[in-house]
């Protein structure tokens, strides 16, 4: 389901969603877009993703590979590698104390009463 | 939402064109623009919908993927330095052959000047004509390397009268003819180079480099 979630949110929660998938094994674009709108990032167009898989790609966080397609067209399959797997490990358990804090204080209204 | 299977045609091709250019402007190999049109053109298949609606923008689209590594300047000054080095190193050489043997290596004023005009105008009316012809004719692209051809030939030509060399009393301007429709072919190809995705760059460059040998003979021979 697409919320048409902020810019801001989206840009933060990126990074570290595309590399969860990559951790799920290799895979292409247009698959890891899919991905992502099946978990309710909503539509992440190619020119948001393809920049941040590059950026990935040249921090050595990702690699590719060209593959024929059996149908259509030739596919660019990233892959996580270890460097990419460590930073995800280091990054997912700061994000998880980062989103306990904000969602402490966010969410928490008891403490306003 | 179109159920329409999208297929590359004439116009979405114009769309992987504009990446292209805006790529290379910002300084992308053609190793880059090559792969991200590729990848785009793959996205666009899978998902049955035009570039511009998946992917984006494309001037936005190059300036996230590549930045700002090179300033268009720059990136024309990169790719004609080979060629204005070509060309003052065959001024540099007539001068010193024209020049009598005990006054060889004299320096003349205007040498530094025109290598000046040679480094600064080609690679700024280069940079200023891709931006300017990129979505045009091949007439329009002949015209725009008219403007080159003048802006580059005239000072070289009022430079080499000026030397007033006996050697350099060139015949009807013979080898400035043949000189001129070099450089005609120098600057089609160069601009064509960087419109054609799918031309080989290195045939582009085989052709630059044989018209600049070939401009070089030709005013070599007919200043003897």
């Amino acid at each position: 389901m697409d919320e048409g979630w902020p810019t801001e949110w989206l840009r933060g929660v990126l990074e570290l969603s595309v590399l969860r998938i990559l951790s799920e094994g290799p895979t292409y674009g247009y698959a890891i877009a899919t991905r992502l709108e099946e978990i309710g990032l909503g539509t992440v167009k190619g020119g948001t993703l393809y920049p941040l898989l590059a950026r990935l790609e040249e921090a050595g966080r990702v690699e590719t590979k060209w593959q024929m397609g059996s149908r259509g067209p030739g596919r660019k399959y990233f892959r996580l590698t270890l460097a990419g797997e460590v930073y995800l490990a280091a990054e997912a358990e700061r994000w998880d104390r980062f989103s306990r804090l904000t969602h402490g204080f966010i969410c928490d209204t008891d403490k306003e009463k | 939402m179109s159920t329409e299977m999208w297929r590359p045609d004439f116009e979405d091709l114009d769309w992987s064109k504009h990446l292209a250019i805006e790529m290379r402007f910002r300084g992308a190999s053609d190793q880059e623009v090559a792969d991200a049109v590729a990848t785009a053109e793959a996205h666009c298949v899978d998902n049955g919908q035009p570039p511009e609606q998946v992917i984006g923008d494309p001037v936005q689209t190059a300036t996230d993927l590549v930045g700002r590594r090179t300033a268009p300047f720059a990136y024309a000054l990169r790719d004609s330095l080979p060629n204005a080095l070509a060309v003052s190193a065959w001024l540099i050489l007539v001068n010193l052959i024209g020049r009598p043997l005990d006054d060889r290596l004299h320096p003349t004023w205007l040498l530094l000047p025109v290598l000046v005009i040679l480094w600064l105008v080609m690679p700024i009316a280069e940079a200023l004509l891709m931006r300017l012809f990129q979505r045009t004719s091949a007439t329009q692209l002949g015209i725009a390397s008219l403007i080159v051809i003048v802006v580059v030939l005239l000072p070289t030509a009022l430079y080499l009268d000026g030397l007033e060399l006996p050697r350099m009393n060139i015949p009807a301007w013979a080898g400035w003819a043949v000189g001129a429709a070099c450089l005609t072919g120098w600057g089609v190809a160069r601009v064509r180079r960087i419109r054609r995705l799918n031309e080989n760059p290195r045939a582009s460059y085989l052709t630059v480099t044989a018209l600049t040998v070939i401009f070089v003979i030709a005013l070599f021979v007919s200043a003897f």
